[in-house]
C-alpha cells in the first residue's frame, strides 16, 4: 500500500463499442479539476497487471460495463468485490468480471491486502467492433461521472473524520 | 471405440473458440477448431482514418500484445510514408519489445502452464499451495510492465511511442533505472529455469513449417527478413508470397500456410530459425532445460519462452549499453511530410510473426489495412497436432486425454483472453 489518494480506474476495450465506457467515463471525469485528489487510470485490458495497480491503493473506484444474462438493465449499479466473488452464476455481470474476479481471487490466495473497492457497473447494449458508445449507453455517462464525484467527496469526508477523531 | 469431444473454449469479448473431435473406431470422423477473431474487424476500423490515428488504435487490439501491435503499426506507416527513424530510436523499440515478450511469456508460463505441472486446475489454488512460486511470476512481469512504463509510460496501450519516434525521449536516468529494474530481475528469472528444469514434457514430434523473422547479426523480435526453416527467405513486403491466408468455413480467423505446409510461429519457430543468434546465457538455459535444437515437439514452446525470457532479459542490458554510449542523441520523432504510400511493417509479437500493412492517399488518410496475427497462423498447425497426437493417446484414461490435449493448445500460447479459464473438454459417448 502507498498511495492515500483514491484511484479511479475505467476497464474495457475502446475498440469494441460500449465495451469501452469505463474509459470514455474516466475521460470524462478528466475534463474535472480532480488531478490535486485522485488519480485516475484507463485501464484498458490490463489483466493480470490489476494486481499491481490495485495493491498499490487504499482506495480504488472500477468503472466498467455490465451485461445482463436475463432482464434487461435498468440503470446504473453499484458492487462490491464480494458481490463478484460470491455472486450467482446468472444475473448481472461486468464484462471484464472474468477478470477483475480472477485477480480478486488471486489476490486473496496469495493474501496482498486488498484495497477498499467499489465497482461501478454502466449498463451495455452494443459490444461489437467499432468506436464510440451507442445513445442508450452513452447516456449513462454523465451519471456515472456524478456517482463518482459524489463518491470521491464521501470519501473526503470519511478522510476529515478520521483525521479529526485522531486530533481529538 | 467412439467419441465425440468438445473442447469447449470459454472467452470473453475478443472471440471464442471449440475444438470438436468426433472419434469412431480409433479413427478421426471429424476435426475442427473454430474459432473467432474479431481483430479482422479492426482492420475495417481503421479505413478513412488519418494514419497518425493506426498505432494508438491498433494498440487496443490486445492488452497483452500492445507494443507489439504498436511496433509493427508505426513501422507499416514509416514504410509507407518513406521514414528512416534514427539507430536510436530502433534501439528503444527494440528494449520495449523484450520487455514484452518478457512479460508475455513470464504471465502464460507463470499463471496458465504451471498449474498443469502441480496437477492444479487454475493459478488459483496454485497460489494457495506455492504462493512464492506465483509471487516470483508476478515479479518478472512486474519488472516487464515497469520497463514499459519507464520508457514509454505505460506498457498497456502505450503513450510514447509514435510514427518516426518517441514523444518523449528517456533521460539517462530513465535508462539507468531500466538497467537496475533488469538486474533485480536476474535472480528470479535464475529460479524461472530452476522450476522448470524439473519440469516433464509429452514426447511427441511432428515436423512443421517453423516461420519467423530472421537477421544476420542479432535474434530477431524487431526486423529481419521473413525466413522459413525449409530455407524460404525474403523481404517483408512479399510477406503475400511468403504465407497464404485460407478462408474456413467453421472459423471467422482464416488459416495460414507456407507452400502446402501449415505453420508454426513463436518461440519454438524463432528458436528452431535464429538460436545461433541468442544470447550466451539463453543458450546455457536451452541446454540446462534440454532444448536440443532443430526441435519438432509443440510442448518444447513452453521451454522456448523460457529461453527467450531469458535471452530478454540479458539483451536488453546489451541494448541499454548500446544507447547510453549513443547519449545524448537526436531529439526524436523524425520529422515527416505525408504523401501517398504502401508500407508494411512486421514484427515478432510474443506469439508469433505480426504483420500490418496500410495503403495510404497523400492527405494521410488510410485506405486499406490487413492485419495477420500470430494466433491465426498458428490455428492450422494446432489442427494438424490434434490429428496426429490422438491416435496416439486414445488408450489413456479420458482425463488424461483431456489434459493432453489442453496442454498442447496451452503450449501454443494462445491470446490470453482466449485462454484463462481455458478448455472445458466434454466427452459426450
Amino acid at each position: 500500500m502507498s498511495e492515500d489518494r483514491p484511484l479511479i480506474i475505467g476497464l474495457g476495450n475502446l475498440l469494441m463499442g460500449d465495451d469501452g465506457v469505463g474509459i470514455h467515463t474516466v475521460n470524462e471525469l478528466r475534463k474535472r479539476d480532480l488531478s490535486e485528489s485522485v488519480d485516475m487510470i484507463d485501464g484498458g485490458t490490463a489483466g493480470i497487471g490489476l494486481v499491481d495497480i490495485l495493491s498499490s491503493y487504499r482506495t480504488v473506484i472500477v468503472i466498467d460495463a455490465i451485461m445482463d444474462r436475463g432482464d434487461s438493465l435498468s440503470g446504473i449499479k453499484l458492487f462490491s468485490p464480494d458481490d463478484l466473488l460470491f455472486r450467482e452464476e446468472d444475473g448481472d455481470y461486468s464484462i471484464h468480471d472474468m477478470e477483475l474476479t480472477s485477480v480478486l481471487r488471486l489476490m486473496k490466495a496469495l493474501a496482498i491486502e486488498m484495497p477498499d473497492i467499489k465497482i461501478i457497473g454502466i449498463p451495455a447494449t452494443t459490444i461489437v467492433p467499432g468506436v464510440g458508445l451507442s445513445e442508450e449507453c452513452g447516456r449513462f455517462v454523465h451519471e456515472a461521472v456524478d456517482l463518482v464525484m459524489a463518491m470521491i467527496n464521501l470519501i473526503k469526508i470519511d478522510y476529515r473524520d478520521i483525521v479529526k477523531d485522531s486530533s481529538d | 471405440m467412439s467419441h465425440d469431444i468438445h473442447l469447449h473454449h470459454i472467452t470473453r469479448v475478443e472471440g471464442h473458440g471449440n475444438i470438436v473431435l468426433n472419434i469412431k473406431e480409433g479413427r478421426i470422423e471429424e476435426l475442427r477448431l473454430e474459432i473467432v477473431e474479431s481483430p479482422r474487424f479492426f482492420e475495417v476500423m481503421l479505413v478513412g482514418r488519418h494514419i497518425t490515428e493506426a498505432p494508438p488504435i491498433t494498440s487496443r487490439i490486445c492488452g497483452i500484445c500492445a507494443i507489439s501491435h504498436t511496433s509493427a503499426s508505426i513501422k507499416a506507416c514509416e514504410a509507407a510514408l518513406g521514414i528512416t527513424p534514427s539507430r536510436e530510436v530502433i534501439l528503444l523499440r527494440k528494449i520495449l519489445m523484450h520487455a514484452e515478450v518478457l512479460q508475455s511469456h513470464i504471465l502464460h508460463l507463470y499463471l496458465l502452464v504451471a498449474p498443469d505441472f502441480f496437477r492444479v486446475g487454475s493459478v488459483i489454488p496454485l497460489a494457495k499451495s506455492n504462493p512464492d512460486i506465483v509471487k516470483r511470476g508476478l515479479r518478472l512481469k512486474k519488472a516487464a510492465n515497469e520497463i514499459c512504463r519507464i520508457l514509454v509510460g505505460r506498457h498497456v496501450h502505450p503513450i510514447a511511442m509514435t510514427i518516426g519516434g518517441f514523444t518523449r525521449v528517456p533521460t539517462q536516468r530513465d535508462l539507468e533505472e531500466v538497467r537496475k529494474v533488469l538486474e533485480m530481475a536476474i535472480p528470479d528469472m535464475e529460479e524461472t529455469i530452476r522450476l522448470f528444469e524439473g519440469i516433464d514434457l509429452p514426447e511427441f514430434n511432428r515436423e512443421t513449417r517453423y516461420c519467423s523473422l530472421k537477421e544476420a547479426e542479432e535474434y530477431a523480435l524487431y526486423d529481419g527478413r521473413l525466413y522459413s526453416n525449409d530455407g524460404k527467405s525474403m523481404e517483408v513486403q512479399k510477406y503475400r508470397e511468403f504465407i497464404t491466408e485460407e478462408v474456413i468455413e467453421y472459423s471467422t480467423a482464416k488459416h495460414v500456410r507456407s507452400g502446402d505446409s501449415s505453420i508454426m510461429v513463436g518461440a519454438l519457430a524463432r528458436l528452431n530459425n535464429n538460436y545461433s543468434h541468442l544470447s550466451d546465457k539463453a543458450k546455457e538455459a536451452a541446454q540446462r532445460l534440454g532444448l536440443t535444437l532443430p526441435c519438432t515437439n509443440p510442448f518444447m514452446n513452453n521451454i522456448a519462452q523460457v529461453v527467450e525470457s531469458v535471452h530478454c532479459i540479458y539483451d536488453s542490458l546489451r541494448l541499454l549499453d548500446l544507447l547510453s554510449s549513443a547519449y545524448p542523441y537526436p531529439q526524436s520523432p523524425t520529422p515527416y511530410t505525408l504523401k501517398e504510400g504502401q508500407g508494411v511493417g512486421v514484427v515478432e509479437a510474443p506469439r508469433g510473426t505480426l504483420y500490418h500493412e496500410y495503403g495510404v492517399d497523400e492527405k494521410g488518410m488510410v485506405r486499406s489495412v490487413n492485419c495477420i496475427i500470430p494466433t491465426a497462423q498458428n490455428l492450422a498447425n494446432i489442427e494438424r497436432d490434434i490429428a496426429a497426437i490422438v491416435p496416439m493417446i486414445l488408450d489413456l484414461p479420458k482425463e488424461e486425454i483431456e489434459r493432453r490435449l489442453e496442454m498442447l493448445a496451452r503450449a501454443y500460447d494462445p491470446c490470453i483472453s482466449c485462454s484463462t479459464h481455458f478448455l472445458e473438454v466434454k466427452f459426450i459417448e
